[in-house]
């Protein structure tokens, strides 16, 4: 199998070795020595595939594997400037946790896909505890008069704080990998979306109770897909999610639709 | 282009029965964000719940976005109009548009039945060049 990005085969451990004694080497220098950046990068470059390897274990959480690649090698550079051969065992076992914790620190960074200002994230969270427990207390949703006053806020704030929660990125890392039935290709037959009777068939009130389940985001992901006719692809540019993840939400949303719809799978 | 922004509001705690207001801004996408906020803002002062909100702000944006579809730089200057009121319990908002700029909707489709369905009338009309999508919300119904 020639694939680089499986886990290192034993060959890629003769040529590990080598990049370890250049590592040793590495550590023993003085910063301004000239040899030292030709070895770093030599050893940076050694262990790319492996830094390539880590981060494809957090694929499925709908973040590109192009950025999530940027992010370990980042966490790579980290370890080989850090290690210290004295210290720790093998680079390996060294720089695995640098590399993971560089991709959860970049997880837990950019769930926020546009730069949203500090106080309206944490408006925004506080919001959705508000929401719930009010929802709980009032036996209905609270309206947003309401929940300015529970918060101390205005409801100019609770309006940009929805706005807010809007273009929150749910892909972190709560999002379920793996599900076998991700591929999406069959969509379109699943719900039928391209047969003219289907609006006639679904009818709007048979429709309202299933949405209302809904999230904001799924409605709109619902919306781009069959108001705008947009693709997958379009799709995730479009709320920030990758194309797999866009594929693998419409057919979880298109799964309730057809049970509450009691459309059969076919 | 200049933006014509009216708010026909009562200032203070109590609840005018009747508000309205009147915008005109860009028919290009970039522009829609100002639509939606305010007539996000305008039910936020009328006790609507955020699910309601939420669904009126989704449905005027797909309703804004079906006016722009067609939208190059030389429509954008035609603009695209918003009137947007309260009537008791109910929110209508009307958007309009250039035919040219506007990409007629496909009322048989799944994705206008959607659209239908988050929301509690929806209509489009064609006048002689003018697109319009009425848009009808009411308050406490329970959805969302």
């Amino acid at each position: 199998m020639n694939c680089t990005r499986g886990a290192p085969r034993p060959d890629r451990l003769g040529a590990y070795a080598a990049a370890l004694s250049a590592l040793r080497r590495l550590a023993t220098l003085e910063r301004s020595d000239p040899e030292r950046t030709e070895l770093r990068e030599f050893v940076i470059g050694e262990y790319m595939s492996y830094a390539r390897y880590v981060a494809g274990r957090f694929r499925q959480r709908g973040e590109s594997a192009e950025d999530l690649e940027q992010v370990a090698y980042v966490g790579l550079v980290k370890a080989v400037d850090s290690y210290d051969a004295e210290f720790h065992t093998t680079f390996l076992t060294y720089a695995t946790p640098v590399i993971t914790g560089e991709i959860k620190r970049h997880f837990r960074d950019t769930t926020w896909d546009v730069h949203v200002p500090r106080r309206m994230q944490e408006l925004s969270a506080a919001l959705r505890h508000a929401r719930e427990s009010m929802a709980h207390e009032l036996g209905r949703d609270p309206t947003v008069s309401e929940l300015a006053d529970r918060l101390d806020a205005s409801t100019e704030e609770i309006v940009n704080a929805m706005d807010a929660s809007a273009v929150y990125n749910a892909s972190s890392l709560d999002v379920p990998v793996g599900l076998s039935d991700g591929d999406g290709a069959t969509l379109g037959e699943l719900i039928g979306a391209d047969d003219p009777a289907y609006g006639q068939v679904i009818d709007r009130e048979a429709l309202k109770p299933v949405l209302a389940e809904l999230d904001e985001r799924d409605k709109r992901i619902l919306l781009l897909r069959y108001f705008r006719n947009m693709s997958q692809t379009e799709i995730g540019e479009e709320i920030g999610v990758s194309q797999m993840q866009v594929s693998r939400l419409l057919t979880r949303i298109l799964g309730r639709l057809r049970s509450a719809l009691g459309v059969g799978s076919g | 282009m200049a933006q014509r922004i009216q708010v026909t509001r009562v200032n203070g705690r109590t609840t005018p029965e009747i508000a309205s207001v009147l915008l005109t801004v860009p028919a290009h996408q970039d522009y829609i964000v100002i639509v939606r906020s305010a007539v996000a803002q305008l039910a936020a002062c009328f006790g609507f719940t955020l699910g309601e909100i939420g669904d009126l702000r989704l449905a005027v944006d797909e309703a804004c976005n079906l006016l722009v579809a067609g939208a190059g730089a030389d429509l954008a200057a035609s603009g695209l109009q918003c009137q947007a009121g309260v009537r008791g319990d109910e929110l209508r908002v009307m958007v309009a548009a250039s035919a040219a700029a506007a990409d007629p909707p496909d009322t048989d489709g799944l994705g206008w039945a959607i659209l239908n369905a988050l929301v509690d009338g929806l209509d489009w009309e064609r006048d002689h060049d003018v697109v319009r999508v009425h848009v009808a919300k009411r308050r406490g119904t329970g959805a969302g």
